[in-house]
């Protein structure tokens, strides 16, 4: 017993030392495989770069960088040369393409095999070199391992259909290389890889659960290195998207008999009435940028254009750093003639919207799978007929469960969540109008209604929570109006231009603004608006 | 004179640049982008030197872009047109004020 016990004690210790000196060993053999890899590329990359093709390779004008001469429109091109990612399949089994793309993943195996995965366009094919006598030489298989990876290279070379699936390329079918080029070298050591900018938080938090620590690019690395990260699926994605929402807008409303009009962001004082607007000088006077084409389109209203509207740029200077808001960003603006009532305007929110929801998930849906990949979302919820509350409905309706507003104060974002979780176990929508705002937190254009002045003719429309849009119907009486920018503080002095517009006869009429970005942030589910605008302007950020 | 755009094949001092006129107005301008970051930078550096000189329509060094162009730029062209311009040839309009709203005198 006493010597069994002693021997516990030291086996113990053994297995531990072993335990340890197996961690440590595997540590050094990764270690030492890291350093091999890296000297086996710094050997390819010295080898081509020594390499003297015309003494040393006959075949050495199957591969190379391609001199720039090449590149300066020397040869007027048949694009029908060419064949994309996307179209390879089964069908061209032993037929020889020309490819270009970049090179998302370059292995070398060996000395005499490499793999590389070329991307166009989100599609991606596997490519093998390998030596072969008088058509691969070895000094072709280095070349292609010593490429940078997300380089622009041509392929040309002859497709395989493998009986086995391809995990890591979308075309099930590899091109066997004969020649390959290098049309624009990235350099060796990317600021941020691909596949990290592409990776899922899910992905990340699973790889940690099993003890594996993946990368995570924050977003503001992203922001610095844009032209990398929106060459991820999902980027792609949200920017097509982002396109089509554009496109559904402008169909839609053309469609409608509206007229697109384009006004100047240069104006004098501020269209708003608020303080938060970029201020320059304009040739020796003073001016700002627009907070909106508020004033303009009000003005093609009286220029008897009917139905206008507008896809411009927006500039706010508020300090709001927040996930949803931008110094500048794009708005999607309609202003039209009002025969009655501003429901008239609300039909055409509910209209428009419907449509375009239709249309993303018609036309959208590899864009939208991309995105999901990455940021999963469930897909929006939408009536086809859009739900209308009164803002005083919305309040009693927060009330019920506990949440005191001001009896005519803004929502703040919060309760404009709460309001939107309310509202889906409610009415099962996720899109829905909220409308008849208390006039004292509206813009002095907005009309007061007719029965009870101290609310107005005025909706904010929702998506998940979120405003995506303000509207409301105009004053169109130029005393009136001189009456209510005074009552809000602002100079009628500086928008003398537009308040005379309404003195040569004016219609009823009434519009919204829509934030472009918003739209795709919401519909999408992502948190932080910086993801749906290309190149962000925040309160930090100019560049790039 | 046009920092963005590729020199010339075969001509030294010429870049590969071209407009398009209509009835002897200007409607189009575009060039053979430039995806070089080396030479980039040069030319930069070249316009510097002629902003330094008095040029003042020479572009400043842009950082980001050479950046970008490190990155892989494939051979790119585009071209620009002012829908102004060419509203104005439609309508046979001898000035630019086919604009809804011409740049407004600011008020004091």
């Amino acid at each position: 017993m006493s010597s069994s016990e002693s021997q516990d004690p030291a086996a113990a210790a053994a297995s531990s030392e072993a335990q340890v000196s197996k961690k440590a060993a595997k540590k050094e053999a990764a270690k030492l495989e890291k350093l091999r890899r890296r000297q086996e590329i710094a050997a390819a990359s010295a080898a081509t770069a020594n390499l003297s093709v015309d003494e040393e390779d006959p075949l050495g004008g199957n591969y190379g960088d391609v001199p720039l001469v090449e590149l300066q429109s020397k040869t007027p091109s048949d694009v029908g040369e060419w064949t994309r990612v996307e179209a390879l399949g089964g069908a061209l089994e032993n037929n020889s393409v020309l490819i270009r793309g970049r090179a998302q993943a370059i292995r070398p195996v060996g000395k005499k095999m490499a793999f590389l995965v070329i991307r166009e366009n989100g599609f991606t094919v596997q490519c093998l070199v390998q030596a072969q006598p008088d058509t691969v030489s070895a000094q072709m298989v280095k070349f292609a391992a010593a490429l940078s990876r997300e380089s622009i290279v041509d392929v040309e070379g002859v497709v395989s259909v493998p009986t086995a699936p391809i995990k890591g390329a979308t075309q099930q079918v590899e091109i066997q290389v004969r020649k390959l080029y290098c049309v624009s070298r990235a350099v060796p050591t990317l600021p941020i890889n691909l596949e990290d900018a592409a990776r899922s938080e899910v992905e990340i938090e699973k790889a940690l659960q099993a003890g594996e620590q993946l990368v995570r690019v924050n977003q503001d690395t992203r922001l610095n290195f844009r032209v990398l990260d929106v060459r991820t699926p999902a980027n792609q994605g949200i920017f097509r998207i982002q396109s089509q929402v554009g496109n559904a807008f402008r169909q839609f409303l053309v469609s409608q008999g509206f007229c697109e009009i384009h006004t100047p962001k240069l104006i004098a004082g501020s269209s708003e009435g608020g303080a938060a607007v970029f201020r320059l000088d304009y040739k020796g006077q003073p001016a700002c940028l627009a907070q909106s084409p508020q004033l303009h389109k009000q003005m093609s209203i009286c220029g008897d254009f009917g139905r206008v509207f507008e896809i411009g740029p927006v500039f706010r200077a508020e300090d709001s750093y927040t996930h949803r808001h931008l110094c500048e960003f794009t708005g999607l603006d309609v202003e039209m003639e009002i025969k009655k009532h501003y429901f008239e305007v609300m039909d055409l929110v509910d209209r428009l919207f419907v449509a375009m929801f239709d249309s993303l998930n018609q036309n959208c849906k590899k864009d939208l799978e991309a995105v999901g990949s990455q940021y999963p979302f469930e897909p929006l919820k939408y009536l086809r007929k859009t739900l209308r509350l009164t803002y005083e409905e919305g309040i009693q309706m927060l009330k019920d469960v506990g949440v005191e507003i001001e009896p005519y104060g803004d929502l703040n974002t919060e309760a404009e969540r709460k309001l939107g979780q309310l509202v889906l176990e409610k009415y099962g929508t996720e899109f829905y109008i909220l409308h008849r705002y208390p006039l004292a937190i509206r813009p002095f254009y907005t009309m007061p209604c007719y029965d009870n002045p101290a609310y107005s003719n005025s909706f904010d429309v929702f998506i998940r929570g979120e405003e995506i849009i303000s509207g409301a119907q105009r004053v169109h009486v130029p005393e009136f109006l001189e009456q209510r920018a005074a009552a809000c503080g602002i100079d009628v002095k500086t928008i003398s231009s537009y308040i005379d517009s309404f003195r040569y006869g004016a219609p009823p009429h009434g519009g919204f603004g829509v934030g472009l970005e918003r739209v795709v942030m919401l519909f999408c589910g992502l948190n932080n608006i910086r993801k749906t605008s290309l190149f962000p302007r925040d309160p930090l950020r100019i560049a790039p | 004179m046009s920092p963005l755009a590729k020199w010339h094949r075969s001509k030294p001092g010429l870049t590969e640049r071209f407009q398009l006129f209509v009835n002897k107005r200007e409607l189009c301008y575009a060039y053979t982008e430039l995806n070089d970051p080396v030479v980039q930078r040069q030319r930069f550096a070249e316009q510097l030197k002629d902003r330094q000189s008095g040029d003042d329509e020479a572009m400043a060094l842009d950082e980001t872009f050479c950046t970008a162009l490190e990155y892989g730029l494939p051979p790119t062209g585009g071209w620009g047109l002012g829908i102004d311009r060419f509203t104005m040839l439609l309508t046979d309009s001898q000035n630019i004020k086919v604009l809804l709203f011409p740049a407004m005198k600011p008020q004091d």
